[in-house]
């Protein structure tokens, strides 16, 4: 029986996924490992997977056979990456003896093993971890709107992680999943939808078997740093409130991240370090070849990137999909044609 | 021109002038477009000297509250505080080894027949090779001191001393490639007399020792040098006892005072720890403990520590085969009573800070501790080589040199200093200014984790140590600093104080 773990991207976070694998694989060398990959090799690289910490590649493609095109036509970059992680856990769920499926996204860095949730997976079925554990004080207004109010806008849990065990009631889970993800999974605040997370709210009430996982060690990022602090003990493990840091989420790399973790880190001068250890590792993984922000499925085939509206004008209305089975094709009559000339409009 | 410009922007510890402010900075603490560039270097980072005040809004007041010196470098949402800076800028140890290259073409090196020339002409007795970083001559610094009071020492005893330290500086061991052979200029009696590969200069050592002339070989420091030569050195001094000194902690890591990411105190944890997989130096430390350890294996290695503090904490971290550890301090220092009071001083409240202005030493703590003082009757001195011009009430050029050995206990004496910070963020091994401080009169005032400073400050009862900044904040805040200053007037006036050196490595009995 073995432990299986997977992320879901595409090749512009192949550096940010190869951090994850290799921080997992120093810490569990005996999982196997699986790329979820949304996206096809750009020009000029190819992805060896002997090369990599991942053991083994599943593509969108596999996943969802011949609708893949026009299905993930619907769906921006974040929407594919997320939309996929349902249909991959029943995937990884249906290989010969699995027990445990644990699911990461790539801006994650392993630092301490995971055998606590590992072994919750023994008697649980699923394991979550809410954006935040501990509640933010009265007074601090701006922490309750960034954290708090946020968490019930787009989901209380953070779906950058979960974890399994092979039960039936994680397969129902795994199911129920992939069915609202295959229909539902966009960027609809306006509606109550936040891509796969804001559905996980329902999990407690749907499942039996759930953990609601509230230890500090496990998925810090800027949206809990109010209330969590990092410190290196005399023996040079990494804590957090007290707790060794099993995992930090290294979500927004760039401005906006540092601005957030800026905000909660404070003078926690150690949170600095692990940005400073993560944009190194980044930069150490980046491959040349992959052009930056490389999506195969964000742009039409004449490499005219799909605007936004263009998607959701498309995953909306069921006569477009019927009229323009193969929605990135250009030319005469094509759906690049009619968005052209009468889809901004509609 | 620069200071005098200095002083009418910038206010004593490098706070700008109100009036500056207003017209460089918004009231919400941003700059305004125009300045950007003078707040801003190139690369979007702030200069250090508008750091406080850019995070702060203009016209708060910072409170004298506990923590009011950690506020200082407080980050805000959009502008990184000083730590985060000194990480944005802090390069992977390979780009810092590049940034080290020379780009000049390596001089013709001695051959072995040369250096074995050169030392049969200038003597017949025991030849002692001392390996260090750099040339002892013209770099300053405390192991360069101890370096050239150990040449004399031996020129006394009628020995030849040989300094070698690679022809290419690193801040980290050699690369393990250059094991081989790698060139060092090689200093024999205070002259530099060439570079030579490494291996000219073991071949000529055993030419010499077969010869019947006696060879010793003392370990200063490793930095820059590949130690499978050293070592190979070692045993061709005839297999006899290296020493090896405990000047710092480079041989538990490449960060030589164990600062993790250059930024904290790491107290060498196991090179498997989070502290290490997350620091610049981690992926470096295990090949650099490995390459260590097999050289104390081969070298016949006696340890030589300069503390007893240093030797209880190396013990604890060293997995390293050696012989024996011996403690000899570099000085020691001798209070007598005057038969003869002098008259108890008065005057202004004197805070020091000797020696360059690094942070391991506390340079930032006694910035801050002149910003947060200021104006409260306080006089800051600096004793350096260099003026470090942020605002300090008076500044002295202070060259210390085996010629002039007590020039910096003078020059705390004739400033009248009455309390040195000697704020280290890591355990020295020695502190060779700790004792001049003594020796000039003041008190010393430190933190827990300063290694033999506190220890010393402990032992001798003169000067205090404290928990952290804010302790330190305190001290000034509730009279403890004056009455202590007062206490030292005292002290001085009636005691005679003066340091005796130590023979360094000829202490070590039956190394020579």
């Amino acid at each position: 029986m073995t432990i299986h773990a997977y992320s879901s991207f595409t090749f512009s976070y192949l550096n940010r996924a190869r951090v994850l694998a290799s921080s997992l694989r120093r810490k569990h060398p005996d999982w196997v490992l699986w790329a979820v990959m949304t996206d096809k090799e750009p020009e000029g690289f190819h992805f060896d997977l002997a090369k990599e910490d991942f053991d083994h590649l599943v593509t969108a493609e596999e996943l969802y056979g011949k609708e893949t095109d026009q299905w993930l036509f619907g769906h921006d970059i974040v929407e594919a990456c997320t939309a996929v992680k349902g249909r991959a856990m029943l995937h990884i769920l249906n290989q010969p003896d699995v027990e445990k499926v644990f699911y990461f996204d790539p801006d994650i860095g392993i630092f301490n093993d995971l055998e606590p949730v590992s072994r919750l997976l023994d008697s649980h079925s699923i394991v979550l971890t809410p954006h935040q554990i501990d509640p933010e004080p009265q007074n601090a207004t701006l922490a309750i709107r960034d954290n708090e109010i946020a968490s019930l806008n787009y989901g209380v849990f953070n779906l950058g992680f979960v974890a399994v065990n092979a039960s039936s009631e994680a397969r129902r889970f795994a199911t129920w999943w992939d069915e609202r993800l295959h229909d539902w999974c966009h960027d609809r605040l306006d509606i109550g939808i936040f891509v796969d997370q804001k559905w996980c709210n329902l999990v407690p009430c749907f499942f039996d078997g759930v953990k609601v996982l509230r230890d500090p060690g496990y998925n810090v990022a800027s949206w809990n740093l109010s209330q969590r602090k990092m410190h290196f003990d005399a023996a040079g493990q990494a804590l957090i409130n007290g707790e060794p840091l099993r995992f930090y989420h290294f979500t927004k790399l760039g401005p906006t991240g540092d601005t957030m973790t800026r905000r909660y880190a404070g003078q926690n001068t150690e949170v600095y370090e692990l940005w400073w250890w993560y944009r190194q590792q980044v930069e150490a993984f980046t491959d040349p070849a992959i052009p930056k922000g490389w999506w195969h499925y964000g742009l039409f085939d004449n490499g005219a990137v799909i605007e936004k509206r263009a998607r959701e004008l498309y995953r909306s209305r069921a006569d477009l999909r019927l009229a323009f089975p193969d929605p990135r094709k250009t030319g005469k009559g094509s759906f690049f044609d009619w968005y052209a000339r009468e889809g901004k409009g509609a | 021109m620069f200071n005098v410009l200095h002083s009418l922007l910038f206010r004593k510890g490098g706070r700008p002038r109100k009036l500056v402010r207003l017209v460089i900075f918004r009231s919400d603490g941003t700059v305004r477009p125009a300045f950007r560039r003078v707040v801003f270097k190139k690369n979007g980072w702030i200069r250090p000297e508008f750091s406080h005040w850019s995070t702060n809004l203009v016209g708060g007041k910072t409170g004298r509250v506990a923590g009011a010196a950690e506020a200082v470098s407080a980050p805000s949402d959009n502008l990184p505080g000083i730590e985060e800076s000194k990480l944005r800028t802090l390069l992977p140890l390979s780009a810092m080894v590049q940034k080290w290259q020379k780009r000049m073409p390596m001089p013709t090196l001695l051959t072995d027949a040369a250096i074995l020339e050169h030392l049969s002409k200038i003597g017949s007795g025991p030849v002692i090779l001392a390996a260090g970083q750099d040339n002892y001559r013209t770099v300053p610094g405390g192991v360069q001191l101890c370096i050239q009071r150990e040449a004399e020492l031996a020129s006394a005893r009628g020995m030849t001393y040989l300094q070698f330290h690679p022809w290419q500086p690193l801040p980290c061991l050699a690369d393990a490639a250059d094991s081989a052979d790698y060139p060092v200029t090689l200093v024999c009696d205070g002259l530099i007399i060439g570079t030579a590969s490494i291996n000219a200069l073991i071949n000529a050592t055993a030419l010499l020792v077969a010869k019947g002339r006696s060879a010793h070989l003392v370990i200063h420091h490793l930095l820059g040098h590949a130690p499978e030569a050293v070592a190979r050195l070692a045993q061709a001094t005839g297999g006899g006892r290296t020493l090896f000194w405990l000047h710092d902690f480079f041989s538990l890591c490449p960060s030589y005072t164990l600062q993790r990411n250059t930024l904290e105190f790491c107290g060498a944890p196991d090179v498997a720890s989070n502290a290490c997989g997350l620091c610049v130096f981690g992926a470096a430390r295990r090949s650099h403990q490995d390459r260590i350890a097999e050289f104390f294996r081969m070298a016949n290695v006696t340890v030589v520590s300069p503390s007893e503090v240093t030797a209880a904490f190396w013990v604890t971290k060293a997995d390293l085969l050696y012989s024996e550890i011996k403690v000899v301090p570099h000085m020691t220092l001798l209070a007598e009573p005057r038969a003869v009071s002098k008259q108890v001083k008065g005057g202004t409240l004197t805070v020091g800070f000797l020696g360059a202005p690094v942070e391991h030493k506390g340079w930032l703590t006694f910035t801050k501790l002149m910003y947060e003082m200021e104006g409260d009757g306080l006089r800051f001195v600096v004793l350096s080589e260099k003026r470090p011009g942020l605002g300090e009430d008076h500044w002295r050029p202070v060259h210390v040199t085996s010629d002039d050995p007590d020039a910096m206990a003078n020059a705390v004496a004739e400033a009248g200093i009455d309390l040195v910070l000697h704020w280290a963020s890591w355990p020295e091994t020695f502190s060779i200014t700790t004792f001049e401080a003594m020796a000039g009169g003041a008190y010393v005032l430190t933190n827990l984790k300063a290694g033999n400073v506190s220890a010393t400050v402990t032992a001798t009862g003169r000067g205090a140590v404290l928990a952290d900044q804010t302790a330190l904040l305190d001290f000034f805040r509730d009279g403890s600093a004056a009455r202590l200053a007062q206490e030292r007037r005292v002290a001085t006036a009636s005691t005679d104080l003066r340091t005796r050196h130590s023979d360094l490595s000829f202490a070590v009995a039956g190394w020579v």
